[in-house]
């Protein structure tokens, strides 16, 4: 007997994402992926976005790597309220995991979730978190060929961060390669462009993920 | 390697299927898997008869239907593609658009029930 099925292989994290959702819901909390290659820059950004956003307390971080609490220290000595995630062997977050986590984090008076994904351009872009905000970041050293080979992750982002920005001169990075392969999938992706090293561009990409709205779906 | 990840949300999709069917055996199974995805459909397999193993799916032929994505360009209209690219593959305008191949399903199975 043949069982039509038509069942979303996404669809196998539901309950744990509803849970994560209901509880931010409940908090008034906002949930922003960031998601990139390792060595991208997810830390240092959050390190620039840290003094320019107008009260601390107003943003949380869960970090996810493999191993180590190196990023969650550097978080914190930025006076931001961080929790450290070590996946071990899994290249991505699970949102099993990360709502054990948030049960267990004092979320009072936040406003910004942060969750620094593991540094993966494959398995992040698979598992939704429930996240309101998907944040890709693409390093101009990295090569402007990343959105053609990992398609993915790109079009299920919202925003498209270009960091590292002061090494333009020196690589060969074409933008509007990197920029239109995105935009090829995904023409709705807004396009920021940083440098967490002199500060360009941290300002308007803070405001805009300290306005991120509640996803509706 | 993430395909360890995707075969076992398949399998745990597939053994909840076949319990809420009273299946006592799965003899084979379709999912449909877009390009994007970046999915390599022998390491998915090799991984789907391992976690199958002792289940009611062991033995099950898992067939992988590859979903291409849709290229739209000025010139040349819409048609299905194997793989994402930056220009039109047809006349190598680069204004194009490219939607689909992000599916990934369990789309139909083949059961044997009691009695």
């Amino acid at each position: 007997m043949k069982v039509e099925l038509g069942k979303g292989v996404d669809e196998s994290f539901r309950r744990e994402r509803e849970a994560i959702r209901n509880l931010l819901r409940e908090k008034g909390v906002k949930m922003v992926n960031l998601v990139s290659s390792p060595g991208s820059g997810k830390t240092s950004l959050i390190e620039a976005m840290a003094s320019r956003v107008p009260d601390p307390s107003i943003v949380a971080v869960v970090e996810g790597d493999i191993e180590t609490d190196l990023d969650a220290k550097r978080v914190r000595e930025k006076g931001i309220r961080v929790v450290q995630i070590n996946t071990k062997s899994t290249c991505h977050i699970q949102p099993g995991r990360l709502f054990e986590t948030l049960g267990g984090m004092d979320l009072s008076g936040v406003r910004v979730l942060l969750v620094e994904n593991v540094g993966n351009l494959v398995c992040p872009a698979e598992v939704d978190l429930g996240e309101d905000l998907r944040v890709v970041l693409l390093s101009v050293t990295e090569g402007d060929e990343k959105p053609l080979k990992y398609p993915f992750i790109f079009k299920t982002s919202h925003l498209l961060v270009l960091t590292k920005v002061d090494l333009l001169p020196f690589v060969d990075f074409d933008e509007e390669r990197a920029v239109g392969a995105a935009r090829a999938l995904n023409p709705k992706i807004e396009v920021f462009r940083v440098s967490a090293k002199t500060g360009e561009g941290v300002g308007p990409l803070t405001e805009r993920i300290l306005s991120v709205n509640q996803r509706g779906d | 390697m993430h395909e360890y990840g995707i075969a076992s949300s398949i399998v745990e999709a597939l053994l909840e299927a076949a319990k809420e069917h009273g299946a006592v055996r799965v003899t084979g199974v379709e999912v449909r898997v877009g390009v994007l995805r970046g999915v390599v459909p022998e390491h998915l397999s090799f991984f789907y008869e391992h976690l199958a193993r002792g289940t009611v799916l062991e033995g099950s032929a898992l067939n992988i239907v590859e979903v291409p994505v849709d290229i739209t360009c000025p010139g040349c209209g819409t048609f299905p593609w194997g793989e994402f690219t930056l220009s039109c593959p047809r006349c190598g305008e680069s204004g194009i658009r490219v939607t689909g191949g992000d599916v990934l399903e369990v789309s139909s199975m083949e059961v044997e029930t009691e009695g």
